[in-house]
């Protein structure tokens, strides 16, 4: 039956198809007026929907997600890590789900991008993620406009329970033919770093932990180590400088438009090893091919290579990330002995301070300065996005729009471990991994719009849709090299090896529909539909439906001449959308190998590993929305404020299971999430003095709450820090970040808060005199706790690691014992809530003189600072990180996170 | 008109053709459909077909005894916990680190979340499932008969072992014997002790029928004739049916292919695995690639001070290490409290367990090439004695005989004989049933049997208050292990065992 209802709906499709073409061979009009070039649905025009359009031109970020950060209310955007290109968690109106992603839609000139890290990445490199949308480059981009209510995401049915970005990359230029180039030169200095222990004082601390263990003090003299080694500073690139080209042309006539681009973005990490580059090119073309039809072109050529390190939740070898490696190492130990031999591990070292063969901790940790300097873990990837339009003006009112996309990947990543820093047995550890990722698009819609003269005003469109996505991954790994020269170059040199491919591919079918209905512009009601079948749940189709309705007050009599009072309205929707991020085939049981040792050979076998699940449902969330505008002084006052609540059902995670059936977790269907709260956002723009000012001002609140969880269990976070298990523990009533731990003196267990924040605000003021302008972005949250785990390791009793000298002003009492067991206890959960000067930027604008003459039409001379004062009480050097990326119940822990950078920027632009 | 035409001509010429290549497109990406193709990832629809599966899918089972690749939780049922509970909730070991799930069950503090005991009881249940899959695919499989008996009789061993564990620790247990392919099977009850044995025992009687009495080349190491009967005895041991438990001894002697290695040192080399004192061993191999192919005892029970990988983890009691006469040839090889590098340093620290350190193949240690052994032939040897002394009311000459066998082996060191450890003789049957469990205590040391043992015997109270004099054991919990509370935080119908 199941084949049939798939044969059924491939005939839909054909008959709508070759419907529309019939109806373009049929109809037979005259008088077609030239129509803006407007081409696709992904942008409402109704004010019914809410969207709201980002103000990007006093931003500096080398991906795109880091330009959300603090600019428009309801974005929650976490900067992971400092990683040059890391991944930023975006979060708008909270956190839907648990572990089928939290992050939004990006819909890039009109087709859904393909932001899965797992999609575009090998992921072999160590370190966190680096962000897929570190392929646009931000300089391209004339619009990101952020949809969150059901009115606005059902048209992105399965894929909008998170909200959906929509980025449009530049077109035109202000200019029939312009030509633009910025350049720009950044020195990178790191935010902080922790105060440590100097060499005598950890020598000190360890001769009282060994007396109060009851063994002889190991030092005669601690105090005469002095300062002893600076390890965070050891790893720091000591001139770290980004470079940042970017040249835009951009031309046409009536017929024809143009924009052309290429970049080039060299950002070094403020750590050694660690760095990243794009080169990029933007080609868009609209052509009015005749009266009746218009092509829109999207290419972007873009290549991106990168370095990382062993950081964040990424490690190599090491039990220990470079970062928290260069905090606990111990400080007695030089990089490199007097006899020239380096100090490959952090050993105890002897009363002459050098290296004894004793481990210092439990912890195994390679040299900092050589697991970030000596190890290679590269990745280069290049990616052809392509998007072309047609629509064809059947009518003046009716037209027919078809569109093809293609997302190409190609990705190549290697690494090196060399031996000398695997402890115990030398051998060098090497990978290469290729990944191929394909994605296809296919669209076609038909759009209705009556003319706008009339009181009766109504657009309709209709279409439907295909995607299909396809990645495939060959890697290879290799072991125990005997010649290291050649490191990853020569894989065939390891003793052992290890291979692997995999393909995944999936498709998904959809349906979609909006209509909408103006009365004299005072009402408005719009119907939005959307079904999509995905092959990941099995070809079932899901219907996503939404209904909107706003209120023009002000043009309506009840207001319509109020002096002050230029624009009222009111907005509601509510609707339904989904998240279908889940793994394909992730319904499967699946079987795996097995490898026993028999009479001292391996022997392999295989059997089951995970049991599928095949009643496995899509995650829908519930959204409703009411909002209300108000615009002083001819709207150069606008006001908005939202009330949301999104009630997510169906939430997938791993469901705990008895022992008993062979299995701790299946993938299930186990909760429903609520997220609920008020944004608020003010928009002034006034003439103050002498200068022209604005002033953008965003605040949002969220609660995060699991309203039911099945059979009311309690889910526990199954990633440990160091080795703290069970620290998240959600049940019914909590967030679902929600962290266990116990009281300060370890006694009592007792939760201690969420890593979500209450609410999250953002402050933006650009200011216009004469030939100078300023600009000010402020952001922070409130609210979300942070567990602060390089305190667990730099306040240690034992002995083991080196300890910060806030922890030794304390008179701490220490007693030797290597791998004593840490629990989470009270006090290392700090309250993480933060304002930052996200960024400041003072530019100028080069009087032209003679200038003028040689075609040069402005230059413009800036200069700006990025990351530049934060106001938090977290001890750490960084409140907006997260060990784990951007998994909900994850939030919250910093741990080796790569510290950011604060940038001081100089940059000239010259337009042409 | 004309406009019109040009248009009609523009369409015919170039948008036909678009949409043409479009609807080609739509139409081929229909037929691929919305089923997904998994072309990667095995799945039971490509599996259970030939005999080669078959033979990975019992290969599987063995992996969950000892190095449980896929599992998250370290190693199999037998790669570390199991035989580390059976020496810390016990008179032999205590833990030598702060880790409190260890220190819990040393002193007979731990209750129903301990992770240690959950651990074990996850490992057992998913080896069963991997049983209970083979048991339900591999006789649907064309293969040669003879074969296919043999891996059914090997993968009942294996479900009849699980369960004799789980029934010894937990008492009524559930008792799953086909395999979870779905997610509605969640909540199964308890059943009881009676109808566990009865059925573990019917498994392990299917593989007496079904192994064979020795394998050759690559299959050495897999389950015989002798292990199902060798633990059928100790099941019946357990149950105190002695006529059973002593047939079935006889059987594993009858065999003629096991015997007692003449030094008890060359039990624990490497080289050894696997020899003709094995009844039945869970195989590990000194690969230090993958790493959970190797055993765990010298990394966990080595002392931290060598600094090889070494942590101290399990330490033996006092008691432990001086119930022997230091001539015995197993106290110099079970233990040492002192260890010369070669460039001449001497560490010295309090008893550990060196047995497993097989210091001319492993100078590193922690490696791990040792096999956890299940049964070895000296067990049998003291069943047997045990049963027949059991039965006749008085130790029997064949008794002593079985007893002393033991005994001799353990005064040659390296071919000279000691002067310790006389043969026993003139004993009345309680002072026999002392002396052959005392040897049990000796030979077996840190091979995953004490608890069982001091259960078995009723005496887990006072052995226990003997070596751990601060300690107080309530005998009445403390002889079963609590069913894991996080089991029955998810399956509601699980009750628990008193006092927990």
């Amino acid at each position: 039956m199941k084949v049939k209802t798939h044969i059924a709906i491939k005939c839909v499709y054909t008959l709508i198809a070759s419907m529309l073409i019939h109806l373009v061979l049929a109809q037979d009009s005259t008088d077609l007026s030239h129509q803006a070039m407007e081409l696709g649905y992904d942008q409402p025009v109704n004010s019914s929907l809410s969207a709201t359009g980002i103000n990007l031109k006093y931003r500096l970020a080398t991906t795109v997600d880091q330009l959300l950060q603090g600019t428009s209310a309801g974005i929650y955007a976490v900067e992971n890590s400092g990683q040059p290109g890391g991944e930023v968690g975006v979060h708008l109106r909270g956190f839907h789900s648990l572990i089928a992603g939290n992050q939004p839609l990006y819909v890039v000139d009109g087709i859904p991008y393909n932001n899965e890290t797992d999609w575009s990445l090998a992921g072999t490199t160590f370190g966190p993620a680096t962000s897929p949308l570190a392929f646009i480059s931000p300089q391209d981009i004339e619009s990101i406009t952020v949809l969150k209510d059901a009115g606005a995401t059902a048209l992105y049915g399965s894929r909008g329970s998170n909200g959906v970005i929509i980025i449009k990359t530049k077109r035109i230029l202000p200019d029939s033919l312009s030509v633009s180039f910025n350049m720009n030169f950044g020195s990178l200095v790191p935010m902080g770093s922790y105060e440590l222990a100097t060499a005598g004082q950890y020598a000190t601390f360890l001769n009282e932990a060994f007396a109060n263990a009851g063994l002889s003090q190991p030092y005669s003299n601690p105090s005469g180590f002095g300062k002893g080694t600076d390890w965070q500073d050891k790893i720091l690139r000591k001139s770290a400088i980004r470079q940042n080209y970017h040249l835009g042309i951009s031309g046409g006539n009536e017929k024809l438009n143009f924009y052309l681009a290429g970049e080039f973005l060299d950002q070094p990490g403020i750590i050694i090893g660690s760095d990243f580059q794009r080169y990029n090119f933007q080609a868009n073309i609209d052509a009015q091919l005749n009266d009746k039809l218009i092509l829109e072109n999207s290419l972007q050529l873009g290549r991106i290579e990168f370095n990382t390190i062993p950081s964040d939740a990424g490690y190599g070898t090491s039990d220990v990330d470079v970062i928290t490696g260069s905090r606990i190492f111990n400080p007695i130990l030089p990089h490199q002995n007097n006899d020239g031999s380096i100090n490959y591990f952090n050993l105890m070292a002897d009363d002459s301070g050098l290296p004894t063969g004793i481990l210092q901790s439990d912890l195994i940790q390679p040299n900092p300065l050589l697991l970030a300097g000596s190890t290679d873990s590269k990745s280069t990837t290049t990616r052809v996005h392509n998007y072309l339009s047609l629509k064809y003006h059947l009518l003046e009112n009716l037209s027919i729009n078809g569109a093809i996309g293609v997302d190409a990947l190609f990705n190549e990543e290697y690494t090196f471990i060399p031996g000398a820093l695997f402890f115990g047995q030398p051998k060098g550890r090497g990978s290469g991994a290729k990944l191929d990722a394909l994605k296809f698009t296919n669209q076609y819609f038909v759009e209705f719009e009556n003319p706008q003269s009339t009181d009766h005003h109504l657009k309709v469109f209709g279409g439907v849709g295909i995607e299909g996505w396809r990645r495939e991954v060959l890697a290879g790994q290799s072991l125990g090299f005997d010649n290291e020269t050649l490191r990853y170059y020569s894989l065939t040199v390891g003793q052992q090896k290890l291979l692997n491919s995999d393909i995944q591919d999936w498709n998904m079918q959809s349906i979609f529909g909006q209509g909408s209905y103006a009365y004299r512009d005072i009402y408005e009601l719009t119907l939005t539909a959307r079904a999509d079948g995905s092959s990941i749940y099995g070809g079932r189709f899901s219907l996503f439906p939404a209904i909107a309705f706003s209120w023009n007050l002000d043009k309506s009599s009840l207001v319509r001449n109020h002096e002050n009072i230029s624009r009222l309205l009111i907005r509601t929707s509510i609707g339904s959308t989904g998240n279908l991020s889940i793994e394909p085939y992730s319904r499967f049981s699946l079987l795996n190998e097995f490898s026993a040792a028999l009479n001292g050979s391996t022997i392999n076998g295989i059997s089951i590993d995970r049991i599928g699940n095949k009643d496995l449902k899509i995650e829908k969330t519930q959204k409703f929305n009411i909002g209300f505008q108000l615009g002083l002084k001819d709207n150069r006052w606008l006001f908005d404020l939202d009330l949301y609540r999104d009630l997510t059902d169906n939430a997938i995670g791993l469901r705990p299971l008895a022992a008993t059936s062979g299995f701790q977790y299946a993938m299930a269907n186990v909760a429903s999430i609520l997220n609920q709260g008020i944004e608020f956002s003010a928009s002034i723009n006034e003439r103050i003095g002498v200068a022209d000012a604005s002033f953008q001002f965003f605040l949002a609140t969220n609660k995060n709450k699991v309203e039911s969880l099945v059979d009311d269990l309690t889910i526990s976070s199954n990633k440990s820090i160091l080795e703290i298990t069970n620290w998240n523990q959600i049940s019914q009533g909590t967030a679902i970040s929600n962290f266990k731990g116990y009281t300060s003196n370890g006694t009592e267990a007792i939760f201690l808060g969420s890593g979500l924040p209450k609410f999250v605000l953002g402050f933006y003021t650009k200011w216009n005199y004469r030939r100078i302008d300023l600009g000010i972005s402020l952001q922070g949250a409130f609210g979300q706790k942070m567990i602060n785990a390089n305190r667990l390791l730099l306040e240690n009793t034992t002995g083991e690691y080196n300890v910060s000298s806030d922890y030794l002003s304390k008179s701490p009492t220490s007693i030797y014992q290597p791998g004593a067991y840490s629990i989470l206890t009270e006090q290392f959960v700090e309250n993480a809530s933060y304002i930052r000067l996200k960024n400041l930027t003072l530019g100028y604008d080069i009087p032209l003189g003679w200038l003028s003459k040689a075609a040069i039409k402005a230059l413009n001379i800036y200069i700006a600072g990025e990351n530049l004062w934060t106001v938090t009480s977290y001890s750490g050097i960084d409140p907006d990180v997260s060990h784990f990326g951007s998994v909900g119940p994850y939030q919250g822990v910093d741990l080796g996170s790569y510290p950011k950078a604060k940038t001081y920027l100089l940059g000239l632009k010259i337009d042409l | 008109m004309k406009e019109i035409k040009s248009t009609y001509k523009f369409l015919k010429n170039r948008f036909v053709l678009f949409m043409t290549v479009m609807l080609a497109l739509i139409t081929w990406q229909c037929q691929k459909s919305l089923q997904e193709n998994p072309r990667s990832l095995l799945t039971n629809k490509v599996f259970y077909k030939t005999a080669n599966d078959a033979l990975l899918a019992v290969n599987a089972t063995y992996d969950h005894l000892g190095s449980g690749t896929n599992n998250s939780d370290f190693g199999g049922v037998y790669f570390n916990n199991y035989w580390a509970i059976q020496a810390l909730a016990s008179d032999d070991g205590m833990s030598g680190r702060p880790e409190p799930n260890a220190v819990q069950l040393a002193e007979f503090r731990y209750d129903a979340s301990n992770l240690m005991v959950q651990d074990v009881w996850e490992d057992i249940y998913k080896t069963i499932n991997l049983a209970n899959l083979a048991i339900k695919y591999i006789p649907d499989i064309e293969m040669e008969e003879g074969l296919k008996n043999r891996f059914l009789g090997e993968v009942h061993f294996i479900r009849g072992i699980m369960y004799f564990d789980l029934v010894r620790m937990f008492g009524e247990v559930p008792l799953l014997l086909s395999p979870t392919e779905d997610l509605s099977i969640l909540t199964i009850e308890r059943s009881p002790v009676d109808e566990v044995y009865s059925q573990l025992i019917s498994d392990l009687k299917l593989a007496v029928d079904a192994l064979p009495v020795k394998y050759s080349g690559p299959d050495i190491g897999r389950a015989t004739l002798g292990a199902a009967a060798g633990y059928l005895a100790r099941v019946y041991l357990t149950r105190q049916e002695w006529e059973q438990a002593k047939s079935y001894c006889e059987q594993v002697m009858s065999l003629g292919v096991y015997r007692l290695l003449p030094d008890y040192k060359d039990v624990f080399k490497i080289a050894n695995n696997n020899s003709d004192e094995v009844v039945f061993s869970t195989n590990f191999t000194l690969n230090n690639d993958a790493i959970w192919e190797t055993s765990q005892f010298n990394v966990r029970a080595l002392p931290l001070a060598l600094n090889r990988n070494s942590n101290s983890w399990e330490i033996p009691t006092l008691n432990a290490y001086n119930i022997f006469d230091d001539l015995d040839r197993r106290k110099e090889v079970t233990f040492a409290t002192s260890f010369t590098e070669k460039d001449g340093t001497v560490l010295t620290f309090p008893p550990h367990i060196f047995k497993y350190w097989d210091q001319e193949a492993e100078p590193g240690a922690g490696s791990g090439g040792n096999d956890f052994f299940n049964l070895r032939y000296s067990d049998i040897l003291l069943m047997y004695a045990e049963a027949e002394n059991e039965i006749n009311g008085t130790p029997t000459a064949e008794a002593y005989e079985a007893v002393n066998r033991v005994r001799r082996r353990a005064r040659f060191a390296e071919g000279d004989e000691r002067s310790v450890l006389p043969d026993l003789s003139d004993l009345s049957q309680t002072e026999f049933r002392e002396q052959v469990w005392l040897e049990r205590r000796k030979e077996f040391v840190w091979e995953g049997q004490r608890w069982f043992d001091l259960v078995r015997q009723g005496r887990l109270k006072s052995s226990v208050e003997l070596a751990k004099p601060s300690i107080t054991v309530d005998d009445a919990k403390y002889k079963l292990f609590g069913i894991p509370q996080r089991e029955r935080d998810i399956n509601p119908n699980l009750s628990q065992n008193p006092g927990y």
